[in-house]
């Protein structure tokens, strides 16, 4: 794989990128850090990628496996890169939905970070309706483990919503 | 709210962060060889450059050894120095040779297992370290010392290494992990060396066994082999 043939993936992909970075990293110096990482680690695994695979689980492998060794070093000082000027790998635009679901959404994004590092790739894997399959071969867990950790994960993120919806009302 | 309402609700927060990538091919090189850099920084660079210093010493240690080579006391207090900063420097590198075998192609699991192990390991190169306490003790015993040192000599000479001898085996042996959370004086003794990083990793290790017994099955290949 070339260069030009690996932006065009990591662009394909970069969804994966925002949504992992944001749920493991509060600050935005932070993400941008550990999107610069995980590119970097992507590049860098890119020779033993198998093009008979499906490139999202791959890279869903290395994006999390880097998110959670950064996130338990708690960002390394002096490691991010400038790009010089106010040019920046990540720009964000925040665009809040409706009142309603804005708070839902505050809601489950503060369980997911509420969740132990890897309880948090589960989750985000779930969100992100990949087979249970898929998130054992990622994981490196069984299918059957999978199904047991979701559901309990799912039942306490209902319990909670219920808890603080009636707090709301 | 149902299981699948999460997910709608995570498709509108997919939508609400209009996040844009600015990666061109100029950032890309400038990510790879920027950070090719600074990987240097981390627990490599520490092991490369204790190689590094270690071999540096034991060059010098053997030097010494040929200068004294007619003292058999001070040959064999040096030898025995060499031998465990070898075996300090051969940890150094076993570490080394692991942070190489990581992928973070491979399953989470897998390779979070590995990397909070590598962490747990510099303690050991720590504790190997203080073997070499009780032949400082007797490096410089020389054969005139020996022969005509006298009462005084051998009074003073005994008790050091005896006192060397049992702190070192008492650093050893105290010098755990488990004492560190334990005892004061063994996490004031470790603080700087890495300790932090080592205790995440053992509480991590734990997290990563919890995680994974939970169907009580065996995991799945470290490298994908189903079809996908």
């Amino acid at each position: 794989m070339n260069d030009a043939e690996f932006l065009q993936l990591i662009r394909d992909n970069k969804g994966i990128l925002f949504k992992i970075s944001n749920s493991y990293c509060r600050n935005r110096d932070d993400r941008e850090d550990l999107v610069q990482e995980i590119i970097y680690q992507l590049w860098k695994s890119a020779g033993g990628f198998d093009i008979n695979r499906k490139f999202s689980t791959w890279m869903y492998r290395i994006a999390l496996n880097v998110a959670i060794s950064f996130y338990r070093q708690q960002r390394r000082s002096g490691l991010r890169i400038s790009f010089g000027g106010d040019l920046h790998l990540m720009e964000l635009a925040d665009s809040p939905a409706d009142p309603d679901t804005e708070e839902k959404i505050n809601l489950l994004q503060q369980y997911i970070n509420e969740q132990n590092e890897l309880d948090k790739a589960l989750m985000i894997l779930y969100l992100e309706e990949r087979p249970y399959r898929d998130i054992a071969e990622i994981l490196g867990i069984t299918e059957t483990n999978v199904a047991t950790k979701l559901s309990r994960i799912k039942g306490r993120l209902k319990q909670q919503l219920v808890t603080l919806n009636k707090t709301f009302l | 709210m149902s299981a699948d309402e999460f997910q709608q609700l995570w498709k509108k927060y997919d939508a609400r962060l209009e996040h844009s990538l600015q990666l061109n091919l100029r950032l890309l090189r400038e990510v790879q060889s920027q950070k090719a850099r600074s990987v240097l920084r981390g627990l490599t660079a520490g092991r490369i450059l204790g190689i590094g210093i270690g071999l540096g010493y034991e060059v010098l240690l053997v030097l010494a050894g040929w200068v004294v080579h007619r003292q058999p006391v001070m040959v064999l207090s040096v030898g025995a120095i060499i031998l465990v900063t070898a075996v300090a420097m051969a940890a150094y590198l076993r570490e080394l040779i692991l942070v190489g075998r990581i992928s973070y192609a491979d399953n989470i699991v897998d390779t979070q297992k590995k990397l909070a192990g590598i962490q747990r390991s510099i303690m050991r190169s720590l504790r190997i370290s203080w073997l070499q306490l009780p032949f400082w003790a007797t490096v410089f015993v020389t054969n005139e010392l020996i022969l005509t040192g006298g009462p005084l000599f051998w009074a003073i000479e005994i008790p050091l290494v005896v006192v060397f001898i049992v702190l070192a085996v008492y650093l050893y042996r105290n010098l755990t992990l488990e004492n560190a959370t334990k005892k004061k004086w063994v996490a004031r003794l470790i603080r700087g060396t890495g300790w932090t990083s080592v205790s995440r990793a053992m509480e991590f290790l734990r997290e990563i066994e919890e995680f994974r017994k939970d169907s009580g099955s065996s995991s799945t290949p470290a490298s994908p082999s189903s079809t996908i």
